[in-house]
């Protein structure tokens, strides 16, 4: 087909009218600058804080004529240590991306094939409100049947939590359950709560498997490694940079960490190297944990681990003698079965040598407390408890577990799930397993996706909704806990571009195309604007607001008090008020009270153990396709020992496929190395994404989604993502 | 170039604006498309896309040497300098946008120098590189049209407003 010169460009404007540029007609980007738009060609600073990773570091973002330029660390936020990582400093980029979603859009095509129409707001929400109404109208009025997903990183996430709410639905997903929740749970059961190590202050640190040089919560990390003087054990099947910076490096066996750690118990306890007065006045349960962990030895941990015994030996007598040592607890996912036991094994480490409540050793967070965000709830008489329920011992009605619960809905049990609704996660490339995610999909009457870039979650549904981006938002305060509190905030760098929409603009839209039972306006549950919440978050701290709007953060300098628990001065939160080294919670559920090892498995011959493991510039599936990222690593290739690859006549480069036990296939190039154990593989996140809307990752690689098999450990419900046993062969 | 050209030139370049808008029924039907089968086209050359979108409406994108954002800071910079504001729900690259900027220019009293020193600058070194995209990806010509049109235009203005430099330059 050819289109004519002159048929086509022929009349389509508006006549220019007269000249002059106050009153040229029929432009529609440009006007006569008033003093406002004039004051934008200066250089202007603003205060906010990132998402591009956890750790929300406070930046000053340059911005030059109305365009950011750069984002430079806040020096006075301590818990950035003034730094920007490169992750945040790609950040800047983010707005102006080609491929980021501009306006909502409704698919027009089949799921996945990229056909798309452009939406107003008004078409998109009727839209989505039709599907799902009518879902929910066939499932007899039970909106149990619409599944809720979000993420962490947006400071709007509540939002989104009173919407489900007010929807009426208990199923909902976060992070947690792929992520830190058996650590949580682990740590809970010993501590009463989750602490942080005081690694600044430790002399002696033990890291099992958290790459804290390339992990995504990296401030702590100049702490460990910029004093020379602090000895550093790290045990991880790869030569990470962690343990490129520690002392001493043992490639461990996945899964056997527990074993290490009741070895070191072993010799702590059998050595009467424990902290007596500290076991004495706030343990419970050590003479149980003293006769259980007997038969934990050294040599027999060795043969588990594959750490020499001489080596268990010599960290457990030098951790235990070393006042300040901590055995960190980790900031990672789940990796096996045993999980929780593992971190309540590591926990007990740090208990029986008193590491809790001192100068470099776990600290109870605090917080800066913040007013809450109230809202009306709406009632319903439908109700139904959430999918995977009975399926986990401690379940977070909030976070939920996505494992079994993905299971559940597939099968439908015990009630069908009909619609997702997803804020922010990206799931397909996330939740282990992307056969089973896709199969879940397939069962879907509506998905709807909430994100800035078309993610392979957003490639696949129905209707997307354009968020905007976090330097063109105000994010309302958010606080961080830790030994050191913070408050922080997001200011827009710039004003919003395309027709996106900040979180609670967008979800309150979206409320407001359904009715409660009782007609009522979902939409009218949300009261106020960002702002106004803002206001009340800070209403206790007079200037509050304006600090966290000039500095980015607000801090009232309060700090954790250390040997406030040993004084008395504040609680343990268990129910004996002690660290409960025996749990008697855990045994009358029927769970071991003491952590019990039941062994790691046996890969069989010719097979591998894949592990997980963080990037130092990437974060999860979020940032590989950032340009300035990408441009580092444009393709991620899968780990394979150097004897291992010669056996297999593998030679770096070739293109390998892993085949998992579940029919998870993922083709990757090989990168034959010695950083890596004989029985393992591994290959960096964020690649291979479904999404050909992310032209620089869409194709390139793999994403561990695809490889990782569904495994969860049943007393959190964490995601286990070091249970996947992989065939691979060159191709 | 004289007034008459300058109105024509900035007439012609608000047609291009106007093409380069989400298409509209009437537009399609001037194209002998279906206005869905259109709509699908621009999605994919300036929206979303197989492979990423394959022709994206910003100039920067097309730049070789430079950075984009340094570019658009100094293209907005220009803007201000010149009285003009330009709408923030958009890049300050992107062509539809700059175009209008071009069109304001020449609606008002800019001089021969002004002209042709912003065309060396902001104008000149990514309106090929969209044409020659363009080429590649849109199968039916459409935009491949207008961004060639935008070429030829932005050529003319050029060289009109260099000979009337170079003449002024001799008168004085």
């Amino acid at each position: 087909m050819s289109i004519t010169r002159r048929k086509f460009l022929k009349g389509t404007a508006a006549g220019l009218g007269c000249l002059g540029m106050s009153s040229v007609a029929g432009l529609r980007y440009v006007s006569k600058a008033h003093a406002e738009e004039l004051a934008a060609q200066k250089v202007k600073y603003v205060a906010s804080s990132c998402a591009i990773c956890t750790n929300k570091c406070v930046f000053r973002g340059q911005v030059v004529n109305g365009v950011i330029k750069r984002l430079e660390p806040q020096p006075e936020f301590a818990k950035g240590r003034g730094m920007m990582c490169a992750r945040g400093n790609a950040g800047a980029w983010t707005p102006y991306d080609p491929n980021r979603v501009k306006y909502p859009m409704i698919r027009t095509g089949k799921r996945g094939e990229g056909k798309w129409k452009k939406a107003t707001w008004d078409e998109a929400y009727a839209y989505i409100a039709e599907k799902t109404n009518k879902v929910v109208e066939e499932e007899g009025g039970h909106r149990s049947c619409i599944g809720f997903v979000s993420s962490e990183g947006t400071y709007h996430e509540h939002y989104w939590h009173q919407f489900r709410e007010v929807f009426g639905s208990p199923n909902t997903l976060r992070h947690p359950g792929l992520c830190l929740s058996s650590n949580i749970r682990g740590n809970m059961s010993v501590f009463g709560t989750y602490p942080t190590a005081d690694v600044k202050n430790s002399p002696y640190i033990i890291l099992a498997g958290a790459d804290r040089a390339e992990a995504i919560f990296t401030p702590d990390t100049m702490d460990m490694f910029s004093d020379r003087s602090k000895k550093i054990i790290c045990l991880d099947p790869r030569f990470t940079k962690t343990a490129a910076k520690a002392t001493e490096w043992y490639p461990i066996k996945p899964g056997s960490d527990m074993a290490f750690a009741l070895a070191l118990l072993h010799v702590i306890i059998g050595e009467n190297l424990y902290d007596k007065d500290f076991v004495r006045d706030h343990c419970e349960g050590f003479d149980q944990l003293a006769r259980h962990v007997k038969q934990y030895t050294p040599q027999w941990a060795a043969a588990e681990t594959d750490v020499p015994a001489e080596a268990i030996q010599k960290i457990a007598r030098e951790f235990a003698k070393t006042p300040g040592a901590v055995f960190y607890p980790g900031r990672r996912s789940g990796w096996h079965g045993q999980d929780v036991h593992a971190r309540r094994a590591i926990a007990m480490v740090n208990a029986v040598c008193g590491s809790f409540d001192r100068e470099g050793g776990l600290i109870p967070n605090i917080s800066i407390p913040l007013k809450s965000y109230f809202y009306e709830p709406a009632w319903y008489d439908l109700t139904r408890p959430r999918l995977e329920a009975d399926d986990v011992t401690f379940l977070n009605p909030r976070d939920g577990s996505w494992i079994p619960w993905r299971e559940r809905a597939i099968k439908g049990d015990p009630y069908p799930i009909r619609g997702l609704f997803i804020y922010k996660q990206n799931v397909v490339d996330s939740v282990p397993d992307r056969n089973m995610t896709m199969e879940l999909f397939d069962k879907m009457d509506i998905i709807v996706s909430i994100d800035t870039f078309m993610s392979s979650t957003a490639w696949l549904a129905d209707v997307v909704l354009p968020e905007s981006n976090y330097l063109e938002r105000f994010d309302a305060p958010y606080g961080l806990s830790g030994i050191e509190p913070f408050v922080v905030i997001r200011q827009p760098l710039i004003k919003p571009l395309y027709d996106t929409r900040p979180g609670f603009d967008l979800i309150k839209g979206l409320a407001a195309h359904f009715e409660d039972e009782d007609g009522i306006s979902l939409d009218e549950y949300f009261e106020g604007d960002v702002e106004q919440h803002a206001r009340d978050f800070m209403s206790d701290y007079p200037g509050g607001l304006e600090m966290l709007k000039e500095k980015g953060f607000f801090t009232d300098g309060r700090k954790a008090e250390i040997g406030a628990y040993r004084s008395g001065k504040s609680t343990i939160n268990t129910s004996t008020q002690k660290v409960e080294l025996y749990s008697a919670d855990f045994e009358s559920r029927g769970l071991d009270p003491l952590p019990v090892y039941r062994g790691c498995g046996v890969i069989p011959k010719d097979r591998f153990r894949f592990v997980v493991g963080r990037h130092a510039i990437h974060t999860h599936s979020m940032t590989a396709a950032f340009p300035d990222l990408n441009w580092h690593m444009p393709e991620n290739s899968v780990w394979i020992n150097t004897a291992s690859a010669k056996e297999l006549g593998i030679k770096p480069g070739d293109m390998v496929l892993l085949t998992n036990r579940t029919g998870g296939e993922a083709r990757i190039k090989a990168q034959v190395t010695e950083a890596i154990r004989p029985d393992c593989l591994y290959f960096a996140h964020g690649y291979g994404s479904m999404s050909k809307d992310q032209p620089l990752v869409f194709g390139k690689g793999a994403t561990q989604s695809q490889i990782l098999e569904s495994h969860y450990e049943s007393i959190s419900g964490n995601a286990m993502m070091h249970e996947t046993i992989v065939e691979i062969r060159k191709v | 170039m004289i007034a008459e050209e300058k109105q024509e030139a900035a007439q012609r370049l608000l047609e291009l604006v106007a093409l380069l808008e989400y298409p509209t029924l009437e537009v399609a039907d001037r194209c002998d498309l279906k206005f869905e089968d259109l709509e699908s086209r621009y999605i994919r050359l300036f929206v979303n896309s197989l492979g990423g979108v394959a022709a994206p409406p910003y100039a920067g994108c097309f730049l070789e040497k430079e950075n984009r954002l340094e570019f658009m800071s100094q293209f907005s910079g220009f803007c201000l300098e010149q009285g003009v504001a330009i709408d923030q729900a958009q890049p300050p690259d992107y062509i539809p946008m700059m175009v209008e900027v071009l069109v304001m220019l020449l609606s008002g009293d800019a001089e021969p120098e002004t002209l042709y020193s912003v065309i060396a600058d902001f104008y000149c070194r990514w309106p090929e590189a969209f044409a020659s995209t363009l080429r590649e990806h849109d199968d039916v010509g459409i935009y491949v049209t207008v961004a060639e049109e935008l070429c030829a235009i932005l050529r003319e203005i050029k060289t009109k407003n260099a000979s009337s430099t170079v003449a002024e330059r001799a008168d004085g």
